[in-house]
């Protein structure tokens, strides 16, 4: 299991948590970080996955 | 005897600057000094050179947050402000014992709090204003994790192309002077300006400036210059540094983690942002370690900052509150 992902994951969901809390003109941040967790949680399963073959 | 206890309510704010610029200095020089780019000597007077000139590139609106955007104007009074303080420091020394690795910005938020919700009640918050910032405890460190995350790929993926790793390891050590720089400089220009801020209303508070003014330059002079001062005087005496509590680090990491914290203090502090620096640097740290494994990070380190987070502002806010108390008894 890549422990790494589901870090990035978690991560993911704890921005996307706060994203509702955000003022108007700062909710890109959440959002983006949101996304980029995701993104980085996906690389990095696919890391984990090529080197474990 | 008002101007007697303004005079000695901005001495301690000035004096809680400098044990910022003292307990801090290590997070931005550990790197340039374990890689022995510079020695600690020199390495503190970068790290308080960038600290102070911090002022030429920010403006003050971190210290506007802090002096009009936590707690109401007309609820703030020398008073106030003092328990704050004082519930503050007290919260830092609590937790230093304790070795929680508490944020001196989120203990100052959470004082003023404290103190203003006990002369006035929950009306005194700026609901707004505390929800960004509380907002921000949680994004600026995971902000500064990814940033530091990217950049070490960038980074290692450069590295790759290099044969002569010699020559690389030389390129990394030069750049960290710059990174350690910057870092310096956003550490300045946002823990600086919560004294600024700190001043600022106290100023407010005793009708000498107005309620729409901007920070004094004085102001700005004094609070950088015992940020500076601190930075000056403390950092080299520490041995213990982030960078090797959390993970060890090397030159491209530390190029790495300190350009994403400067990133993200630039950031911030230019959308008004108090947040703590340490946290930051800390999230940016456990970016870099995490690059090979997650077993690189030690995470003893890193989850207790996690409770640092949730217990700061309300436990810094509890004890300003009873000191407020007692300050109204006596």
């Amino acid at each position: 299991m890549d422990r790494r992902a589901i870090f990035f994951l978690g991560a993911a969901a704890l921005c996307a948590a706060v994203i509702a809390e955000t003022d108007a003109e700062l909710r890109s941040v959440p959002i983006g970080l949101s996304i980029t967790y995701v993104v980085l949680a996906l690389a990095s399963y696919l890391d984990w996955r090529s080197n474990s073959r | 005897m008002e101007d007697l206890a303004l005079y000695a309510v901005i001495a301690i704010a000035l004096a809680f600057d400098f044990t910022n610029g003292f307990h801090d200095a290590a997070n931005s020089i550990a790197t340039v000094v374990a890689t022995r780019v510079l020695t600690p000597q020199l390495a503190v007077i970068w790290a308080a050179a960038f600290n102070f000139i911090a002022f030429l590139v920010f403006k003050t609106h971190v210290a506007s947050t802090i002096a009009k955007g936590v707690v109401e104007q007309d609820v703030l009074s020398i008073g106030v402000i003092f328990a704050g303080l004082i519930g503050a420091i007290t919260w830092n020394l609590a937790t230093y014992y304790l070795g929680l690795p508490s944020s001196s910005s989120h203990a100052l938020v959470g004082g003023i709090v404290g103190a203003a919700v006990a002369k006035s009640g929950f009306e005194a918050v700026v609901t707004s204003g505390l929800s960004k910032i509380a907002v921000f405890i949680v994004l600026a460190p995971l902000m500064g994790l990814a940033v530091a995350f990217i950049f070490m790929v960038i980074v290692l993926q450069f590295g790759a192309r290099f044969h002569n790793v010699d020559q690389l390891n030389r390129g990394f050590r030069r750049m960290q002077l710059i990174s350690a720089g910057a870092y310096s400089l956003g550490h300045g220009g946002n823990d600086a300006q919560k004294t600024m801020g700190i001043i600022l209303a106290l100023l407010i508070a005793t009708n000498k400036v107005a309620p729409t003014s901007d920070v004094p330059l004085w102001v700005v002079l004094s609070a950088h210059s015992a940020i500076a001062l601190g930075t000056l005087s403390g950092g080299w005496r520490i041995v213990h540094t982030l960078g090797s509590r959390i993970t060890k680090l090397q030159p491209a990491g530390g190029v790495s983690a300190e350009s994403a914290a400067a990133a993200t203090l630039f950031f911030v502090s230019a959308h008004g942002i108090p947040v703590s620096t340490t946290h930051t640097i800390t999230g940016c740290i456990v970016g870099v370690g995490s690059i090979h494994r997650l077993s690189a990070v030690r995470w003893g380190v890193a989850g207790r900052v996690v409770w640092a987070w949730i217990l700061t502002i309300p436990g810094a806010g509890i004890v300003a509150a009873l000191l407020y108390w007692l300050l109204g008894i006596f």
